[in-house]
């Protein structure tokens, strides 16, 4: 369901890789022929086609027939045949053809028992495959064979912990230090094994250097707050736990990352991008679903893909030509419309958005996203009857989305039907009593209806003051002067209202300052300190 | 009637022993298993159980018909032996009849969901299908079960998960059930997997959280593929997660929305299990929500209603890396003998499962590792699972159901029609916070893969260990009879409240030994995975002689305890309100 490591883009780590291990390729103890005996070990593993996508399985039985000719050839040397099924090898791992990888690097490390490179992904593959035991003692042999591969001993160190070998695994993982000390991989590994050990000061020191290595890793958050937390540092534990994400950090590793080069086709690279996607690696994402789509130009779904990647790269042009794309392709893809009129909205087209918007509609007419995105660019363009039909239907299909009850009620205040927006406000709450948004919709509401006698000074206070306590900024400050204002306690609206004109001066809003400032006026006057006519219940 | 003990200080409970020791003695004397005899046997086909679930799979992959089942232990008649409920699966798909199965049902088996009495004679089982005189109709696609006795009429109802409407079957007490979905506002149209009923606002009545997975449209049902470009099944990520449902129950047989009131901040995950439990140790049931690959989620009690989420905080909303998990199955139980409940997750193969042990104020560490449980886990796909105490000894074991749900390749290659099999696993506690893998000795039904889901555990002969069933998808349920032979001294208890005659769930019962150790249980259906299981407890007290004291903390805060209770047996205990 999910690639598993969600770390950095490999590009990066490769130029920073200080040793690369693909020399030893170079050192080849055996150039003899194999010995033409007894030679069923040396059967090519063929996966089933079955399935597989065309150019898939035409690229695997490729190299299937290249490497059955080369065992034919009585005069290859054992080296360049252990290469050949090494080869293969990796390129079933690519594919997550796990056993048949596993029986080639088997017949490699047999015909070229000097090369690093096939224990080295034997047990790099039966980590992947929790063959925890099986894969400590592949890299041991690989390590034997070339020691000085930083992720190596990185894989090795994260393999003992996972084992709960913690000594081994620091040990391991200072040995990668020792080889690079900018792995941050390895700084990372190494935090969190002290961190199993109870060596908390420790393993916040190493944590906060791989964070320092790799500004970006994310995930590392996580663990740095538990080791605070460990240490009873509450107030720093909340600090990393608050700023935890998703992206990881792995060790530079070209033999790993170049899996990624080997395959091909559409299906592959979708997956892939997808991954990335998912991660936040949108540029990784943009190249892998163009390579989808270079291969299969006629597939709205790496299409639709692509878009999305360009949208989030704030590419608009470029994505809004690959919904287009998907759309000639493939009519009512309910994404594409989405997408497209989510762009279209970003661009200012609304009438072309609200078209976009409402053919996604009338494909998905439940999608409660997209009800709520038509209806937005609907009240946009000042069509309030429709705009209040599509707000509706949004909450009758989410009854938990905030944006569709606050826009209902707001189109109701618009049409002048404020007893109306005050009823649904009043069911929102009712159904979310601690949704800050809803509350301070219909504190404002009651605050400051144009319809007098919906007013409600004291409960539109009461609903203000907790709404601005917990989040202050300039509206939620200004909404609790209009209700003190509105309670008839005029001096306190004045310097309530006394902040929100800091504020936007300090922000460099000039114009909401004057605005502000007006109002401020207004309250200090001294009774009745509230215009007669109000505000919408815009938030 | 055992005499009852009085208690160990002034109480105004209305507590008293009752002695519903059924099979106790045979337990006593029934001839041990040798040492070299496997732990479980498998007895549902020499006992009439005769079920075998039915995915419906065409080839069109569609995501549900991999994802269930489970079912639920239950004592649905009342007299003393748990009875089985068993949830079927059928065709997907527009326009898709049994000709477009791969593996079409053989002729003439029914429809829909089952109900399997129990006539447990003389230590032996007998199943027999009841289902037609029950008057339960169940056809949907099903999912998972939960039991709770909703109406506090004494007797167990169980609530239907499924992929579409679910159902609320109301335990009429004379055998036969009825279908009060629509009036008690208990229904859910959406794809739900697990579900639980507790007691959250301590009004003794019980409410219902039902866990919703994700939108997935039959007719939209959109082509996912492996690594190897081979059409697959779907994950969760391509479709929009569902809200969960949280039902107050407000008496007079009628069910109130208040997940956005109660649950202030729920966003929609794609959620698969579930368990209730007092996770900080404030006398509150908590609520923990397990998700498929987005952060799980920790609703502590605040008491006035409502439910403040703090996984993050807590440490159990992502692993000890920092990554969410897929997660599936879970369980709640105090494993390490410490006096608080801990959490176990069972996981995706690549993954680990996760130990999360708690330190007694609801803050948790992931303990998979240093537990045994991790390494032993990464290479298999966990959904049910359950911890017991299969010998006896006083320590909890740890049961997982595996099952994969991405086709694996080697199976695919040998002809296999439904490529997800891999063997289940059995953990035993060794009391110093680890546990060690069983599978070798636990019995021919662990060495043979299949495609597992849901567990219920439960004590199905009465004889005082732990028997398990196994809710296979596209296979038979498996009924997994506890063999070990396990000769320590234990005992049974049934919390009754006062309101009813079903047990009070989330009561925990603790067991005070000579030599200082404390052993506690709590009562429970939920856990596991879309399964619902025996809620009698079972307290193990390995070489121990006796209980010096019986502890029963009820859910609200009340306390009772009793010294000296006898052993052997099971026993009801009766609190208050």
């Amino acid at each position: 369901m999910r690639g598993s490591e969600g770390g950095r883009g490999s590009n990066r780590f490769r130029r920073r890789a200080r040793r690369v291990p693909l020399v030893i390729a170079l050192v080849m103890s055996c150039v003899a022929p194999v010995a033409a005996q007894d030679d069923s070990w040396l059967a090519v593993p063929a996966p089933s086609v079955e399935g597989l996508e065309p150019s898939v399985a035409a690229q695997l039985e490729r190299l299937r027939e290249h490497v059955a000719a080369r065992v034919a050839d009585s005069g290859v040397p054992a080296a360049d045949l252990g290469e050949a099924f090494g080869e293969l090898g990796r390129h079933y791992q690519a594919y997550d053809l796990s056993e048949l990888a596993e029986r080639c690097y088997s017949i490699a490390r047999r015909l070229a028992p000097e090369d690093f490179r096939w224990p080295y992904l034997t047990g790099y593959l039966k980590q992947s495959g929790g063959r925890l035991e099986e894969a400590v003692e592949s890299y041991q042999t690989a390590l034997g064979i070339f020691n000085e591969v930083p992720p190596a001993w990185v894989r090795l160190g994260l393999t003992y912990r996972a084992l709960n070998r913690l000594d081994d695994a620091e040990g391991a993982l200072r040995t990668a230090l020792a080889l690079d000390p900018t792995s941050a991989a390895a700084h990372a590994g190494l935090g969190q094994v002290l961190h199993d050990a109870g060596r908390f000061e420790e393993a916040v020191a190493a944590l906060e250097k791989a964070l320092e290595l790799e500004p970006d890793a994310n995930l590392l958050y996580y663990p740095l707050g538990l080791s605070y937390r460990a240490l009873g540092d509450l107030d720093k534990a909340g600090e990393a736990l608050v700023r935890h994400g998703e992206v990881g950090v792995r060790p530079a590793d070209p033999l790993v990352d170049e899996f990624a080069q080997l395959t091909t086709g559409e299906r592959v690279h979708l997956i892939r991008g997808r991954a990335a996607f998912d991660a936040g690696r949108f540029e990784e994402a943009a190249v892998e679903f163009r390579r989808a789509v270079e291969l299969e130009p006629g597939s709205v779904r790496a299409r639709v893909n692509l878009g999305s990647a360009l949208a989030q790269l704030d590419q608009v042009d470029a994505a809004i030509l690959e919904f287009e794309e998907a759309l000639r392709i493939g009519p009512g893809n309910t994404a594409a419309l989405f997408n497209l009129g989510s762009l279209r909205e970003r661009r200012g087209e609304l009438e072309l958005a609200a078209a976009s918007y409402q053919e996604a509609a009338g494909y998905s007419p439940r999608d409660a996203e997209v009800r709520l995105g038509l209806a937005e660019v609907q009240r946009a363009l000042g069509d309030l009857e429709n705009a209040l039909s599509n707000f509706g239907k949004a909450v009758a299909i989410d009854a938990g989305a905030e944006t569709g009850w606050i826009g209902e009620a707001d189109v109701l205040a618009r049409l002048g039907r404020f007893d109306e927006a005050l009823s649904r406000l009043e069911t929102a709450q009712q159904l979310m009593p601690t949704s800050g948004r809803i509350a301070h919709g219909l504190s404002r509401l009651l605050a400051a209806c144009p319809e007098p006698s919906l007013r409600d000074g004291e409960r539109a206070l009461d609903l203000a003051l907790r709404v601005a306590q917990a989040q202050p900024n300039v509206a939620h400050v200004r909404t609790v002067a209009m209700a003190l204002a509105e309670s008839g306690r005029c001096e306190e609206a004045a310097e309530w209202q006394g902040r929100a004109v800091d504020a936007a001066r300090e922000g460099g809003d000039q114009r909401s300052a004057e605005a502000f400032e007006a109002a401020r006026a207004t309250y200090a006057a001294g009774p009745p300190c509230r215009p007669p006519i109000g505000v919408t219940t815009q938030p | 009637m055992v005499r009852r003990k009085a208690p160990t200080r002034a109480t105004r409970l209305a507590s008293e022993f009752r002695n519903v020791a059924l099979g106790a003695l045979i337990a006593l004397f029934a001839p041990a298993a040798g040492a070299d005899e496997p732990i479980f046997v498998d007895l549902a086909r020499d006992t009439g159980l005769d079920f075998v679930h039915f995915n419906g799979m065409t080839g069109d992959f569609y995501f549900p018909e991999m994802t269930g089942q489970g079912g639920a232990l239950l004592d649905y008649d009342g007299d003393g032996d748990l009875d089985l409920y068993l949830v079927q699966g059928g065709m997907l798909g527009p326009g898709k009849t049994l000709a477009d199965a791969l593996e079409p049902p053989p002729p003439g088996r029914p429809e829909g969901d089952r109900l399997f009495r129990n006539d447990l004679s003389d230590s032996r089982l007998r199943f027999v299908d009841v289902t037609e005189a029950s008057g339960i109709s169940a056809l949907g696609y099903g999912m998972g079960a939960a039991t709770g006795d909703y109406d506090g009429d004494g007797d167990l109802d169980i609530y239907v998960t499924n992929y579409g409407p679910n159902q609320l079957l109301q335990n009429r007490g004379d055998g036969t059930f009825a279908d009060v979905t629509a009036e008690t506002g208990a229904g859910d149209d959406r794809w739900s997997t697990s579900a639980l009923f507790f007691d959250y606002d301590a009004d003794g009545l019980l409410d219902l959280y039902v866990v919703n997975y994700v939108a997935f449209d039959l007719e939209r049902n959109p082509a996912c593929y492996a690594a190897s470009s081979r059409r697959d099944y779907c994950g969760p990520s391509g479709f929009p997660p569902q809200a969960d449902r949280l039902l107050r129950n407000l008496g007079g047989g009628r069910f109130e929305d208040v997940t956005l009131r109660a649950l202030a901040g729920a966003r929609p995950s794609p959620g698969l299990g579930a368990a209730a439990a007092d996770l900080d140790g404030d006398g509150r049931l908590d609520l923990y929500v397990a998700n498929d690959g987005e952060a799980n989620q920790l609703w502590i009690n605040a008491g006035d209603g409502g439910f403040i989420e703090r996984g993050l905080l807590a440490g159990v909303a992502v692993n000890g890396e920092g990554r969410a998990e897929a997660s599936m199955g879970i369980d709640s139980a105090d494993f390490d003998g410490d006096g608080d409940e801990d959490l176990f997750l069972t996981h995706l193969s690549g993954e680990t499962n996760t130990l999360y042990v708690n330190d007694g104020s609801g803050l948790f560490e992931d303990h998979s590792v240093r537990s045994g449980l991790g390494a032993p886990s990464v290479r298999y796909t966990a959904f049910g699972t359950g911890w017991l105490d299969f010998d006896r000894d006083g320590w909890l074991d740890l049961m997982i159901l595996n099952g994969a749900v991405r086709t694996l390749d080697a199976q695919a290659r040998a002809g296999e029609s439904y490529p997800l099999k891999q063997p289940n696993q059995l953990f035993r506690g060794d009391g110093d916070g680890s546990l060690a893998e069983v599978t070798a000795i636990a019995g021919a039904p662990f060495a043979m893969p299949e495609v597992s889901r849901g567990l219920a555990i439960g004590d199905l002969d009465n004889d005082g260990d732990e028997d398990a069933v196994q809710f296979n998808n596209n296979g038979p349920v498996r009924l997994l009879i506890n063999r070990s032979g396990a000769r320590s001294n234990w005992l049974g208890a049934r919390p009754l409240s006062a309101l009813s005659e079903a047990t009070w769930l989330g009561t925990r019962t603790i067991a005070a030994l000579a030599d200082g150790r404390r052993i506690a249980r709590r009562s429970r259906a939920d856990g596991s995975y879309c399964s619902a299981r025996d809620s009698r407890v079972i307290l193990g007290i390995g070489e121990q002689a006796d209980i010096a004291r019986l502890d029963v903390a009820w859910p609200g805060g009340a306390r009772s305890a009793w010294l000296d209770p006898p052993l052997g047996r099971y026993l009801t205990l009766y609190g208050t309100q």
